[in-house]
């Protein structure tokens, strides 16, 4: 789906956006949805690496966005090719689970940004704007895991003095880290106590930022030197 | 008619009856035994025989007969037909130069002395009957036994007559001559079909020869009984002739035979009955039919005993004709040769001891052979003394040891049940009673095999001296050797067979008692067995090691097979299991979640999006659709960890270990060698290091106590290579294989086939209390 080069050209001023995603419907909506905002213009949709290159050459887009995985090629390999054949395109890489090392890779291929593909609409025009301005745009990562290096033969338990540790938890957290330290999985936790899986797995994650832990075990053992 | 049964009977039955008719007449007349000539109307003794009653009256050679029975001795019709003087009752006769006549009584002297000198020819001839006979009767179907008994029953009846033409009973005389030169006749067919056919052309001609002369001494014969002629002599000499003819013959047709190659049976039997006729006939030729034939006179020679020897030859025709086995003729023929010679040097030793003692004044050819006779007779008596003595004794079990071949038999037995090499020598050694036995087989194929028992078992030193001379002395023949005193073994036995060349050596015998050469023959019998049963006994060790292999190969390829099946099932099984667990997953989760949320929906809907509470509603939804988000991201995950694909083993891994410290009470360190972040390698080989990480941290987790897992991931060269190790209780490794396949590290089977289709290993090693290291090595080029 190509728009006519005379819009383009119309709309001087305008940064034009190629979505590039193999899932038609997602790609659909996010046009939809970038259509809201008049400083973007979306100058077409790729549904895979081919046309995605194709495109790059009659488009002529700023900026694009580039799911991660298409058929016919991987996104992160798609990066390089982009850059070789048009090296002033601006690339926000739109990753479908904020899992670590996305950012990593993206930083590290050279791409502009990165997004969450469930990120608001807000966030994304945002994000093109910063690219297409020239600076670069990482999603924070809602990321339950810290983004550092673990040293397993250097842990210190507990992390934090015993008085301070004490006072960190509200009591639903208590209640968490009682049974964290029975041993039950999230799953069990969450059946007991009448709450999501997800929430379970947040509030966990949070029990482990308030300790300054990496590592559930961890938390559990500092528990047991409150407990002590 | 010879094929008919009832005319050998009824030959045997004449036989019988003539043979007792004439042996009795003989007794009842007596023996004169002079032969006279005519000289100018004068009668003279030529031939006085010294057993005869003639000589015991006085008369000697050269006596005039004048009168015989008062008759002109011209007249009287034995001695005008044959020149003898037999029948007669009283002679007179002078002394030359003597003109008184003297008169000589004849009675007959039936006694012990008689019986005794008249027996053993007519022994002789029921001897050439009965083995005739019974040659005949063992085997009838032969066309050379129906020859024999023919020829035998001419021979027989032959030396019947002899006797009794020497007494001049009625038609004896011609009967012995008609016999006498019908049986070469007879010896020479029976020996152009026998031990091999040889119809050539001197057998022909021979065989016409005798013919011829049979007919001509049988008219001759007839004429001079009926008076027509006086040839007597003549006669005699021409049926002699014949008879030299038929035996020289045989003895050249035999000669043929014994040229025949080694492995006939034939040349065998040819030896045999060429000793036998060469015994047999020998000395009647030399000492009867020559002397006779041109005219020279042996005196006082004892022609009985002398034919005596002819019995030697129905004897050996008869032995092999009747037994398949013979004895070797060689062996026979020197043993023979040994004691002749034996005889010739004692029976001169003997005479000069005897003419010393004086018992004996002077030494004539005659007392040589009386001496040398009764020599050979002593011989051959303390000979069969000897053995008879010996067979009684082993019989009786008076022999306290075993015999010597009796052993040897034994043992032979024996060996085929031994399985043991050693014990086999041993036995050997043990049996003979020797102080050790050394064995060497040499084979291109399987090397060198050295075997030894008793005093070389552990002396290298003499092993190595034997040993050189095996080397030295190869043989293909099988034949023993007494080797020289000085030689650690007595016995040396070279041999050769399939490829293999062997030599046996056997040491000396505890009692010091030295092999004999004899004995070597057994000896070398037994070696050849012994080498036999080694070399099969070696390529049955072989065999055995290989089929051993083929058995442990295909016992393994059994169980790997038989291991694949169950994979197989048990992945059938996970595989519906897994399906079942995903599928609640979806139902328990995302759908719950989708169902409420598409509740809210409608609720908004409904409601519009004025309602007081509908910013609370649509926080709701957003929880719930995180809610679904995070289920669907958690089950795909599981599936397949799409940081995977997007980026590579390193970061899904390391995704992989906080997820699992975040959730699971454990610790894991990871540590990265020669490899970055960003690496890719083929799907296949990331999935299946991924999964094996996966896999090995959470089996670590569930069944080993340690709280810790160490992860190494090394790239070196082509080659990755993953550990996962912990500090647990660890398990029996044994046990590992089955539980590859039914037990509960059933994944680490699946997992370990599909390492090793991709080129790579798996390696587990664990112990009680040491815990557990899976190495994977997967080639990833």
């Amino acid at each position: 789906m190509t728009l006519s080069p005379e819009e383009s050209i119309n709309k001087q001023g305008q940064v034009k956006v190629l979505v590039a995603d193999g899932h038609w419907l997602f790609a659909k909506n996010t046009v939809t949805l970038l259509s809201s905002d008049p400083r973007i213009v979306s100058v077409g949709i790729a549904k895979n690496g081919r046309e995605c290159l194709d495109m790059i050459h009659q488009s002529r887009p700023d900026v694009i966005l580039l799911d991660i995985r298409f058929p016919d090629i991987n996104g992160i390999k798609l990066i390089d090719q982009i850059k070789i054949a048009r090296p002033e395109i601006k690339i926000i890489m739109m990753a479908e689970l904020d899992q670590d090392g996305y950012v990593a890779a993206s930083v590290k291929k050279a791409a502009e940004g990165l997004l969450y593909k469930d990120c608001s609409i807000r966030e994304m025009i945002q994000a093109i704007l910063k690219v297409a301005e020239g600076s670069n745009y990482y999603s924070p990562s809602s990321s339950i895991f810290p983004n550092m290096k673990i040293d397993f033969d250097d842990l210190h338990i507990p992390a934090k003095p015993v008085e301070i540790l004490k006072k960190i938890l509200n009591p639903e957290e208590k209640e968490i880290m009682g049974l964290l330290i029975k041993g039950l999985q999230n799953k069990e936790i969450a059946s007991a106590l009448g709450l999501s899986v997800r929430t379970v797995n947040e509030k966990v994650n949070i029990i482990l930022l308030k300790f300054g832990v990496n590592t559930r075990l961890e938390a559990v053992l500092s528990w047991a030197h409150i407990k002590d | 008619m010879f094929n008919n049964r009832n005319t050998y009977y009824l030959a045997s039955i004449i036989f019988i009856v003539l043979g007792l008719i004439y042996f009795a007449a003989c007794l009842q007349h007596p023996y004169i035994g002079l032969d006279l000539e005519k000289n100018d109307d004068q009668w003279f003794v030529m031939v006085s025989d010294p057993h005869g009653e003639g000589y015991r009256s006085g008369i000697e050679v050269g006596d005039q007969i004048l009168k015989i029975n008062g008759e002109d001795p011209g007249n009287y019709n034995v001695v005008r037909k044959w020149g003898q003087l037999e029948g007669a009752s009283t002679i007179e006769f002078c002394r030359p130069g003597e003109s008184i006549g003297q008169k000589a009584t004849i009675q007959n002297h039936l006694n012990f002395l008689t019986l005794l000198s008249e027996t053993p020819l007519v022994i002789l001839g029921f001897f050439f009957w009965y083995f005739g006979y019974i040659t005949w009767f063992k085997r009838p179907f032969l066309e050379q036994t129906r020859t024999l008994f023919w020829m035998n029953w001419l021979f027989g009846l032959a030396t019947i007559f002899s006797r009794s033409s020497a007494r001049w009973l009625p038609l004896a005389k011609e009967l012995e001559l008609t016999f006498f030169s019908l049986a070469p006749v007879f010896l020479i067919v029976f020996f152009s079909i026998f031990p091999v056919k040889n119809q050539n052309r001197i057998n022909g001609f021979g065989r016409k020869i005798t013919i011829v002369l049979f007919i001509v001494i049988l008219i001759l014969t007839a004429l001079n009984s009926l008076g027509f002629v006086q040839l007597a002599i003549t006669i005699k000499k021409l049926a002699l002739c014949n008879m030299l003819i038929g035996i020289l013959i045989s003895v050249w047709n035999l000669s043929l035979a014994i040229r025949l190659p080694k492995d006939r049976p034939e040349k065998n039997e040819a030896g045999i009955i060429l000793l036998g006729m060469v015994i047999g006939f020998l000395p009647s030729v030399l000492f009867v039919a020559i002397p006779t034939i041109f005219n020279f006179q042996l005196q006082y020679f004892y022609t009985q005993i002398i034919f005596m020897f002819v019995a030697t030859v129905p004897l050996s025709l008869y032995y092999i004709i009747v037994n398949k086995y013979l004895h070797d003729s060689r062996r026979l023929c020197e043993t023979i040769i040994t004691y002749f010679f034996a005889g010739i040097i004692f029976s001169f030793v003997l005479l000069y001891v005897l003419y010393l003692t004086k018992i004996v004044n002077t030494i004539t050819t005659e007392i040589y052979f009386t001496s040398f006779f009764f020599t050979m007779l002593f011989i051959v008596c303390f000979h069969l003394i000897r053995i008879a003595i010996s067979k009684i004794w082993r019989k009786y079990g008076l022999l306290q040891k075993q015999h010597f071949k009796h052993r040897i038999v034994e043992l032979n037995d024996n060996l085929t049940f031994l399985f043991a090499e050693d014990r086999i020598l041993e036995e050997t050694v043990q049996k003979l009673g020797i102080d050790g036995a050394f064995i060497i087989v040499e084979n291109a194929q399987t090397g060198c095999l050295k075997k030894a028992v008793g005093r070389f078992e552990k002396n290298c030193k003499e092993q190595g001296q034997l040993e050189e001379y095996f080397h030295k002395n190869q043989s293909i023949a099988l034949e023993a050797k007494i080797l020289p005193d000085h030689f650690p073994a007595e016995i040396y036995v070279p041999f050769t067979s399939h490829n293999s060349s062997c030599g046996i050596f056997f040491g000396h015998r505890y009692s010091r008692v030295k092999f004999e050469q004899g004995e070597l023959y057994f000896v070398t019998l037994l070696a050849g067995q012994l080498a036999y049963q080694l070399l099969t006994m070696q390529i049955m060790e072989e065999l055995t090691k290989e089929i051993d292999f083929l058995n442990r190969n295909s016992w393994n390829w059994q169980s790997r097979n038989l291991g694949l099946q169950e994979i197989t099932y048990a992945m059938f099984r996970k595989l519906e299991q897994e399906r079942k667990q995903l599928a609640g997953e979806i139902s328990d989760g995302p759908l719950q979640v989708s169902l409420d949320l598409n509740r809210w929906l409608k609720y908004l809907e409904k409601e519009g999006l004025s309602g007081s509470n509908t910013l609370q509603v649509v926080s709701q939804m957003r929880e719930l659709t995180e809610d679904l988000k995070y289920e669907l991201s958690m089950i795909l995950n599981e599936l397949r960890p799409p940081i995977l694909d997007d980026l590579g083993l390193i970061p899904a891994v390391e995704l992989l270990c906080k997820e699992i410290m975040f959730k699971e009470l454990t610790f894991i360190s990871l540590e990265k060698k020669g490899i970055s972040r960003d690496q890719r390698f083929k799907e296949e080989v990331e999935l299946t290091a991924y999964r094996f990480l996966q896999k090995g941290i959470m089996n670590s987790i569930k069944y080993s106590s340690s709280k810790k897992q160490r992860i190494q991931i090394e790239l070196s060269g082509v080659r990755l290579e993953l550990t996962v190790s912990d500090s647990g209780g660890g398990f029996d490794a044994e046990q590992l294989e089955n539980w590859l396949i039914t037990g509960v590290h059933f994944g680490l089977g699946i997992l370990k086939e599909h390492i090793e289709r991709l080129g790579g290993e798996l390696l587990i090693s664990s112990g009680i209390q040491q815990g557990t290291t899976l190495k994977a090595t997967l080639p990833v080029n």
